[in-house]
């Protein structure tokens, strides 16, 4: 017999499931999950582990660029799952078509919870579309890539 | 006592075009790692389905511009945005 310290892996997937509340806890209208959403910025932006919540301040404009403000809902791809001790989620690949915008970033929010930030990513360097498409793929579903990760 | 772990972040790829959709070859190379790792019927089925309406969409793309490039505008707008 022994005692080994850990997390339990379930709690890890749980917390992304919304199961547990240890503070002053949100309301929520059905068991559906919540509606995510990603948004892009130019360079111009500040986006960091502090940010707290979606902005529309240096988000890509929505002129002539066929993006609309808000960005677009992700479809969730792989349901909170776990791997080893790991948990993970995914999101299916997102596409703006006929797009011709510059973007350096982008922000996954909640918008179900009041469009609270999720995670802030970072493209590397401005990524530009001409009447074309904008595609960010996301990585594989594992526990070891998957955007969202609980190790 | 403490253990390693914690909130991780993957890391998302771009990829864009100018003045046309995807080829049915970039398609494939962002389409071939989820594919791998998929095991079971119904999501294969789902994700070849969001894969098969992006070829869609961007050859309709390709059209739409071609008929906007020769003056056909209005047959373009049927093609949808």
């Amino acid at each position: 017999m022994a005692i080994t310290q850990a997390m339990a892996t379930s709690f890890k997937v749980e917390i992304l499931d919304g199961v547990h509340n240890f503070g002053s806890g949100v309301v929520r209208a059905s068991t559906a999950a919540d509606v995510f959403k990603i948004a892009l910025y130019t360079s111009s932006a500040t986006l960091n582990a502090s940010t707290t919540v979606y902005t529309t301040t240096d988000e890509v404009s929505s002129s002539g660029t066929n993006y609309s403000a808000g960005g677009k809902t992700l479809t969730i791809s792989q349901v909170p799952t776990s791997t080893g001790t790991t948990a993970f989620l995914d999101f299916d690949d997102i596409t703006w078509a006929s797009a011709t915008l510059t973007a350096n970033g982008a922000l996954i929010y909640n918008e179900t919870q009041g469009n609270k930030a999720v995670a802030v990513l970072a493209f590397g360097g401005d990524k530009t579309s001409t009447a074309g498409n904008f595609t960010i793929q996301f990585p594989a579903a594992t526990s070891t890539t998957a955007i969202l990760r609980i190790a | 006592m403490s253990f390693e772990g914690g909130f991780e972040l993957g890391t998302v790829k771009v990829f864009t075009t100018e003045s046309r959709g995807f080829m049915p070859n970039e398609i494939a190379d962002r389409a071939v790692d989820r594919l791998l790792r998929i095991n079971n019927r119904s999501e294969l089925k789902r994700v070849l389905a969001q894969y098969f309406q992006e070829a869609q969409d961007s050859e309709r793309m390709n059209l739409r511009r071609k008929l906007n490039e020769n003056g056909f505008t209005e047959a373009a707008k049927l093609l949808g945005d």
